[in-house]
């Protein structure tokens, strides 16, 4: 499962995206349970208006964004790496999810809270706009694209669509970053 | 060199010419008379002299026949008296025969004279020949006496036989002496013919030189004609058109006057005079126009006059009129002066009792103003509370924030943790929602608070406002209160003033009715002042009518 994130395949999954509300929308009002279908809850959050929903395993903590910008960047991480900042004991990586995926300029870097990621080296985070929380999530029958539908209000018919990010997506993504900070600090 | 001496010359070179010509006609006359005297003279001599020499010959031979006769009658010599005639007749012949020898030796003398003076080449061939026709006459004739005394001797001998045989030779020779002598006529005719021609010759030659002569003469004279005429003619005529032209009035014209004769001379005085001529036309027509000008002038400055002496008794007129008014409007303006003091005190009353009111206005907007900074003050104390409010919101709002963090990360903890973490999803959940009510309430709050600032702010700028409306309320009042003080003041100079006016009026009057006698003064001074400039002016016109007269005459010359 990918994510096209090239300007031509937008447009078709802009398209797709429309197409499935539409499905969604035309489901309501059947008579079939609302609470049929649900997958385990995800960590949904939201940048550049766009939802991603993630594992709650991939994330250790949810915190406000405080970093450290740096000078010198690599040009594969400019744009991408907005800094630098400490926690518990390790310097961790603060990027840009929408950047990260590959969603173009992300317009206000400065704000929203940082998705701290659990796993190995290097310690990263991802900066979103903000978190809705663990929502249960209803599949939106575009499964080859990562589509999922996530409700986002308390009413049973609000419903959005979100995408649901594979981790190994994401730590591919992260790996194509290089000169990334780490915490080792073996060699200092 | 002067006309006289030319014109005398000339004349002189003509008579000089004439009397050459005259003497050469002469001289060409006389050697045509002297060639014709000498041509004839010597023709005729010549002809006397052969009719001579012929005559003489004649009688020889007649003689020689008579004593050839008388011999034959007496054949015999025995009679004296025969004898006595033969002889007697034989000495005739030989007297005679001597006069024709000497006659024929004058001939030939004479000839041979003619043929040395003779000129012409005709003449003296045939004077020659005959020279030779005479020699051979004289040969002949001395043959003839040689045989005619050759015959006379026999006739002495009584030879008749030989005289008889002498006689036809004797005819022979006496024929052949006659033909010499016709044929020495004959070469004189030619040579009279010859002569002839060469008188005639003489005279064409005569009659060509006096001709080419006349006509030298003739044609120096016309050039002496031409010269003098030139000389004396040609200024003359210069000066006769020069004339004309100063006739007509033309002075601008110059005569001829370089020439150091008398018609130079003549041409100088003639320049003189009409350059005195030309003097006097310019001075007269300089005069008459300055005169004209002057006229002109003198109309010009009546007729200004007399405008301005109308001028002047209208202007009279006016200021009488004027005076008259400023008479009626003096006491008029006596009269307001009067009501507008009063009316002046009644406003300095009203202004004393506006200027109260203005210092209570002010004094109101000072309280105002006063009080708006006081309300001013409260409002910034209540400002500064709501910003504390503000900001207990803003660490509420945080705490709340913060509460939703850790209710999420409660929540992601206990998703990790699986079934041990469901009560504790339970308690995270509880505290996002407490969080979530904190937030809510707190964004109410802020809603609230933003509301009571945007009043703050709203009445702020209003009292704020207020404060500046009175500012400027005051301010007016201070500007209102000078000016009514200001005004005051005015007023009271005024009414000093109008107290002035009133007395200047007075003495205004009195003035006034001087004035008007003085223009009734003014008045008849114009008008007699205007008589005269009529009168003035009608001269003028007399004097401009006499220089256009004047001018008149003197465009008559051109200068």
């Amino acid at each position: 499962m990918t994510l096209p994130f090239d300007a031509a395949a937008q447009d078709a999954f802009r398209a797709r995206v429309l197409d499935a509300r539409t499905t969604v929308l035309a489901q309501r009002g059947l008579g079939a349970d609302p609470d049929a279908g649900l997958l385990p809850p995800r960590l949904v959050c939201e940048t550049n208006g766009t939802l991603h929903a993630l594992e709650p395993a991939t994330v250790e903590a949810v915190q406000r964004v405080r970093c450290y910008p740096l000078p010198l960047v690599s040009p594969s991480a400019h744009g991408t790496m907005l800094g630098v900042f400490s926690h518990g004991g390790r310097i961790y990586s603060l990027l840009e999810l929408a950047r990260l995926l590959g969603g173009g300029d992300h317009g206000n870097t400065a704000g929203g809270v940082m998705l701290l990621l659990r796993g190995e080296a290097p310690d990263v985070a991802l900066r979103v706009d903000r978190v809705l929380g663990l929502l249960q999530l209803r599949d939106a029958g575009d499964s080859r694209h990562g589509l999922l539908a996530a409700r986002t209000g308390t009413d049973a018919e609000d419903r959005r669509l979100a995408f649901l990010i594979d981790p190994p997506v994401l730590r591919d993504a992260i790996s194509s970053l290089d000169q990334l900070p780490s915490s080792d600090t073996s060699g200092a | 060199m002067s006309i006289s001496l030319r014109i005398l010359l000339g004349f002189a070179l003509t008579i000089l010419l004439m009397v050459g010509l005259g003497g050469f006609a002469l001289q060409q006359i006389g050697a045509v008379r002297d060639t014709t005297n000498n041509i004839v003279s010597r023709d005729i001599a010549a002809y006397r002299l052969t009719d001579a020499v012929t005559n003489a010959q004649d009688g020889m031979s007649t003689l020689r026949l008579v004593a050839t006769n008388s011999f034959f009658r007496h054949p015999d010599r025995t009679t004296g008296q025969a004898a006595d005639d033969t002889d007697a007749r034989i000495s005739d012949w030989e007297r005679q025969a001597a006069l024709t020898a000497t006659r024929l030796a004058e001939a030939r003398e004479a000839i041979t004279t003619f043929a040395n003076l003779a000129h012409d080449p005709a003449r003296l061939q045939a004077w020659n020949a005959i020279a030779s026709t005479m020699e051979g006459a004289d040969v002949q004739l001395r043959q003839m006496r040689a045989d005619t005394e050759a015959s006379f001797a026999a006739m002495r001998a009584g030879n008749v036989p030989a005289v008889l045989a002498a006689d036809p030779r004797l005819s022979a020779e006496r024929a052949g002496f006659d033909r010499l002598i016709q044929q020495a006529v004959a070469t004189l005719d030619t040579g009279v013919q010859a002569g002839q021609r060469r008188a005639q010759e003489v005279y064409r030659q005569g009659w060509v030189s006096i001709l080419l002569a006349l006509l030298i003469a003739v044609a120096a004279a016309a050039i002496l004609t031409w010269l003098i005429r030139r000389t004396v003619s040609g200024p003359l005529d210069a000066f006769s058109a020069v004339i004309d032209r100063v006739g007509v009035g033309d002075l601008s014209v110059r005569a001829p006057d370089a020439a150091r004769h008398e018609i130079g001379r003549l041409g100088a005085t003639l320049n003189r005079m009409v350059e005195n001529l030309r003097e006097i036309a310019g001075q007269s027509r300089e005069a008459t126009e300055n005169l004209n000008v002057s006229v002109a002038e003198i109309r010009a400055q009546a007729q200004q006059q007399a405008a301005g002496v109308e001028q002047q008794l209208a202007a009279v007129q006016e200021t009488a009129a004027t005076v008259d008014e400023i008479a009626h409007s003096g006491a008029q303006i006596s009269r307001r002066a009067q009501e507008v003091i009063a009316s002046a005190q009644a406003t300095t009353l009203a202004s004393a009792s506006g200027l109260h009111a203005v210092q209570e206005t002010g004094r109101a907007m000072e309280q105002i103003q006063v009080q708006g900074e006081a309300v001013a003050a409260n409002i910034v104390s209540l400002s500064e509370k709501t910003q504390a409010i503000g900001e207990i919101v803003t660490s509420v709002n945080d705490i709340s924030e913060r509460s939703h963090l850790l209710a999420l990360n409660a929540a992601i903890e206990a998703a990790s943790a699986g079934e041990h973490g469901r009560s504790f999803a339970v308690v995270a959940t509880e505290m996002k929602v407490l969080a979530d009510q904190a937030k809510d309430a707190t964004a109410q709050v802020r809603s609230i608070l933003g509301d009571i600032q945007r009043g703050i702010n709203t009445s702020v700028m209003l009292t704020e406002e207020a404060v500046k409306r009175g500012a400027a309320g005051r301010e007016r009042t201070e500007t209102a209160e000078a000016t009514i003080e200001e005004m005051a003041a005015g007023i009271q100079d005024a009414v000093e003033t109008f107290q002035q006016i009133v007395a200047s009026t007075n003495q205004q009057q009195l003035g006034i009715e001087q004035v008007m006698a003085a223009l009734q003064n003014i008045r008849q001074a114009s008008q007699q002042t205007a008589s005269g400039t009529r009168q003035l002016d009608g001269a003028a016109l007399g004097l401009g009518e006499l220089s256009r007269r004047l001018l008149a005459v003197a465009e008559r010359f051109r200068i």
